[in-house]
Parts: C-alpha cells; sequence; structure tokens
C-alpha cells in the first residue's frame, strides 16, 4: 500500500518529464535537455550579468534581510498588540496598509529608495511582515488568555 | 507556538514570491527575478526555464527544512497532545 502511494505521489511528474523529453526531441522549444544544461552548469556566466549560482546568492541574500527584519518587527509588533491601547493606535492603520498589493509599492519605493537591493528588500519586508504580526498578535491573546485562566484558577 | 510557527512558513513563501516579483519589476541588474526578465528579452527560455526551476527548489527545500526543524522538532509536543 505504502510502495503504491509512493508510486502515486511521482507518477505525474515522471509523466510530465517524460512528455516534455518526447517533445523535446521532436524539436520542442525550451528543449528539456537545454534547461537541464543550465542547471548543471549553474556556474557558467549568463548575460555578463554572473551565473546562476551568483544570481540565486543575490537572491537568497535579499531574502535573508527582508525576512529577518519582518520577523523581528512582526515579533515586536506582535507582542505589543497585546495592548489594547497599541492595538487601539496602530491597529486601524496597520490593517489598511496590508490590504495594499506590494506590487503597488514599487514605483514609491523605485522614487525613495532607488533602483537596487533596497527597493526589493523593502518590497520582500513589507510582504513578509503581515503574517508575521499576525500570528503573533494570535499567540499573545492566546497567551493572555490562558494566563488569565491560570490566575483564576490559583487565585480561589 | 503553532501560530508563530505557521506565520514563519506563510512569511517565508510570500516572501519568495515578492523577491521574484520585484527584481522582475525593479530590473536591478542582478538576482533570480532579473534572470528571468533577461531571459525573456533574449528568447532564451531554457535560462527562464532554469531561474524559475531554480527558484521552486529553493522555496521548496527551505519550507522542507523550515517544516522540520519547526513542526518535526519545536512543536513535537503538540502532536502529543493531538493523540
Amino acid at each position: 500500500m505504502r510502495i503504491r502511494r509512493e508510486v502515486i505521489k511521482f507518477a505525474l511528474p515522471l509523466f510530465f518529464f517524460s512528455f516534455w523529453a518526447v517533445v523535446s526531441l521532436k524539436g520542442f522549444k525550451p528543449s528539456l535537455f537545454d534547461v537541464l544544461l543550465v542547471l548543471v552548469h549553474p556556474t557558467k556566466d549568463i548575460f555578463g550579468i554572473g551565473s546562476l549560482v551568483s544570481c540565486m546568492v543575490v537572491s537568497l541574500k535579499e531574502i535573508g534581510i527582508g525576512y529577518s527584519v519582518a520577523a523581528f518587527a512582526g515579533v515586536i509588533l506582535g507582542i505589543l498588540f497585546y495592548y489594547k491601547t497599541f492595538d487601539d493606535f496602530f491597529g486601524s492603520t496597520i490593517n489598511t496598509l496590508r490590504h495594499i498589493p506590494d506590487v503597488a509599492w514599487i514605483p514609491l519605493l523605485l522614487v525613495w529608495a532607488g533602483i537596487g537591493i533596497k527597493s526589493i528588500v523593502t518590497v520582500i519586508f513589507l510582504e513578509s511582515f503581515f503574517p508575521y504580526r499576525d500570528k503573533y498578535g494570535v499567540w499573545s491573546e492566546e497567551y493572555a488568555t490562558a494566563l488569565n485562566r491560570i490566575w483564576r484558577v490559583f487565585r480561589c | 507556538m503553532p501560530h508563530i510557527g505557521a506565520g514563519m512558513r506563510i512569511s517565508l513563501g510570500l516572501a519568495f514570491i515578492s523577491m521574484t516579483e520585484a527584481e522582475m519589476i525593479i530590473y536591478a541588474g542582478q538576482g533570480l527575478g532579473y534572470l528571468i526578465m533577461l531571459s525573456w528579452r533574449a528568447q532564451r527560455f531554457e535560462m527562464l526555464l532554469a531561474a524559475i526551476v531554480l527558484i521552486g527548489i529553493l522555496n521548496l527545500t527551505f519550507d522542507r527544512v523550515f517544516r522540520y526543524f519547526v513542526e518535526e522538532k519545536l512543536l513535537k509536543w503538540e502532536k502529543g497532545i493531538v493523540k
């Protein structure tokens, strides 16, 4: 039964790649073999902008910075949102901001931060900050409720 | 804690999405999103697909690593409660 499940899991990708290999042999572009050739030579220079690996390193660096800052800010704000006054003061503004798609900020970010890593990191920050803040907000509320219950039990 | 773990995973997935779209639009001269746009302009579709596949592999790898460390190690106790 377990082997059957494993076979089923890999059946669709296997079919897809087999089909792509067959049509590639018949001249379909982009060919599966060309893509594999690019992937097995990741250090080869492309268009003079660096290799696939160097592009990947730049992207990972941007994600690392944006995500870390978002995590830090999300955790701090999520905990602070436990306080009702803080929630009342900032809550509506942040809830409005979270409904703006991050792509909409890009033209403005280009003016403020210029074309480069700063703008990209800010976009990543804006996108990954809100789930963090929301989840930490929920957590701090739950934590507070649990502590409140414990306090009530032990007070009696 | 489960909420935090879920938030971390959702944020990571969104970070990859926003990184790709920001690099594609901002066109900063570096990164995988920029490579996708450059390959498209040069009509080098094998390069374009390689960049797409690489983004997918990276996202999947990070998600699995996160899932392993957060859900299997950090939130191990939660499974005990559910059972």
